[in-house]
């Protein structure tokens, strides 16, 4: 090429955005260094939020796989990308700094809390951030306060989920005998938690037969009914109620 | 009726000039996909040339092919995607010259697909080939670049494309 860069002209600055938005973070942790104006755009809390919402709406699939019986000594988290050229285990080294963290406790927008016991006590934790998209672990400080009476264990919690502002997690097992399961959701727009019952089936629910699922705009409930039998439950207003959506057979792959 | 008042609507005409002086004219619904020309045509100011000072010829051309295939009701979506798909493997340079003008000439769905294409086409470059694409001069002394690269070291790592183009 004879001329290179557009006619010897500097590049339009929002046009620079423009294409930047479109960019995979890897790509833009590597561009940063090009020049101080680019490295500007790029640290700005509007550019990363508004390169957050691209990707939601257009970015290839991405599978993290937590093992939650994996051995101390190897890391129990595995990412994966699915994108056109196939499934890509991502190169999982980096993972290795994440020995002892002994639990994954939620996700909102792509940031994983992640939980570690210090010296193998449960009683004495750290959490730390995690961004898979720039492979940053950052700990947060610890958070000193007293249990107050109405504060509530989530122990019990087996599956969580975000949506719109709202986080939602799926309860199991209220007491020895009643084996419900409901939905507990915290709106961080009005602070309010609200609690919703499970599906009324005549059946109990343990973490072995209900799972929490996001569906397009919905949070809804997967539970098994029978055999490879599910029916799908969604909560169409939020905080209200839980509707069948459909029941459905699993159709079991064949791999010959 | 409609088909009847359809045939008897007279088409109107515009010229566009490029900064390079050449002249082509151009059906008026077409040249409306630019909000930049509807407005001129709105105000009244299209009677004569409308003068495009920041467009050159080669990129005026493209750019009425481009809206040439996507208003004419005879094309179909199929058509329409190969048309684009071979519109984007124009040159990086091109397809840059193409977004400024999608750009200047307000044609929104122009201006998204070549900053997808130019997004594709850069994401696996390294930051010396992209600073040539786009002209940019590094304002980075060599200690500060050292700095941002070791942050993430990770994405300098693997086959980066070196390549202008």
């Amino acid at each position: 090429m004879a001329t290179s860069g557009n006619g010897g002209r500097p590049f339009h600055e929002d046009l620079a955005v423009d294409i930047l938005l479109r960019l995979p973070a890897e790509s833009l942790l590597r561009f940063k260094c090009v020049c101080k104006n680019w490295y500007e755009i790029m640290e700005s809390h509007s550019f990363i939020r508004e390169h957050m919402n691209w990707n939601i709406k257009s970015k290839s699939p991405q599978i993290l796989i937590y093992d939650h019986s994996a051995l101390d000594d190897s890391p129990s988290i595995t990412f994966f990308s699915v994108s056109d050229a196939g499934v890509h285990e991502n190169p999982p080294d980096y993972l290795q700094g994440f020995r002892g963290m002994t639990n994954l406790l939620g996700v909102v927008d792509g940031l994983f809390l992640l939980e570690r016991e210090i010296d193998g006590s449960i009683f004495n934790i750290s959490l730390s951030l995690w961004n898979p998209a720039t492979r940053e672990v950052r700990p947060l400080p610890a958070a000193n306060f007293e249990l107050q009476p109405s504060f509530r264990q989530m122990d019990q919690s087996v599956g969580t989920a975000y949506l719109n502002e709202t986080y939602c997690w799926l309860l199991c097992g209220g007491g020895c005998t009643s084996y419900d399961c409901s939905v507990l959701s915290f709106d961080f727009d009005n602070e309010v938690f609200v609690e919703i019952g499970g599906p009324d089936v005549g059946r109990a629910f343990n973490h072995c037969n209900v799972r929490l699922v996001l569906l397009d705009d919905f949070i809804a409930l997967m539970t098994v009914v029978e055999g490879f039998v599910y029916d799908i439950w969604v909560m169409i207003q939020p905080d209200i109620t839980l509707q069948l959506l459909i029941s459905f057979l699993e159709i079991q792959s064949s791999l010959a | 009726m409609a088909e009847a008042s359809s045939s008897i609507t007279e088409k109107f005409f515009l010229t566009l000039k490029s900064s390079d002086g050449d002249e082509f004219v151009l059906e008026e619904s077409i040249a409306i996909q630019s909000i930049t020309i509807k407005n001129m045509v709105e105000d009244g100011c299209s009677s004569s040339v409308i003068p495009l000072s920041k467009v050159d010829t080669e990129t005026l051309i493209k750019v009425i092919e481009y809206m040439k295939m996507h208003s004419s009701t005879s094309s179909n979506e199929e058509e329409i995607e190969n048309f684009d798909k071979k519109f984007v493997s124009n040159s990086i340079n091109t397809i840059l010259n193409i977004l400024e003008a999608a750009n200047f000439l307000d044609i929104n769905n122009l201006l998204e697909l070549c900053a997808e294409a130019v997004a594709n086409r850069i994401k696996n470059k390294t930051p010396e080939a992209v600073r040539k694409i786009f002209n940019i001069t590094s304002d980075f002394t060599p200690e500060e670049e050292a700095e941002i690269r070791n942050e993430t070291p990770w994405a300098f790592e693997g086959n980066l494309d070196h390549s202008l183009d």
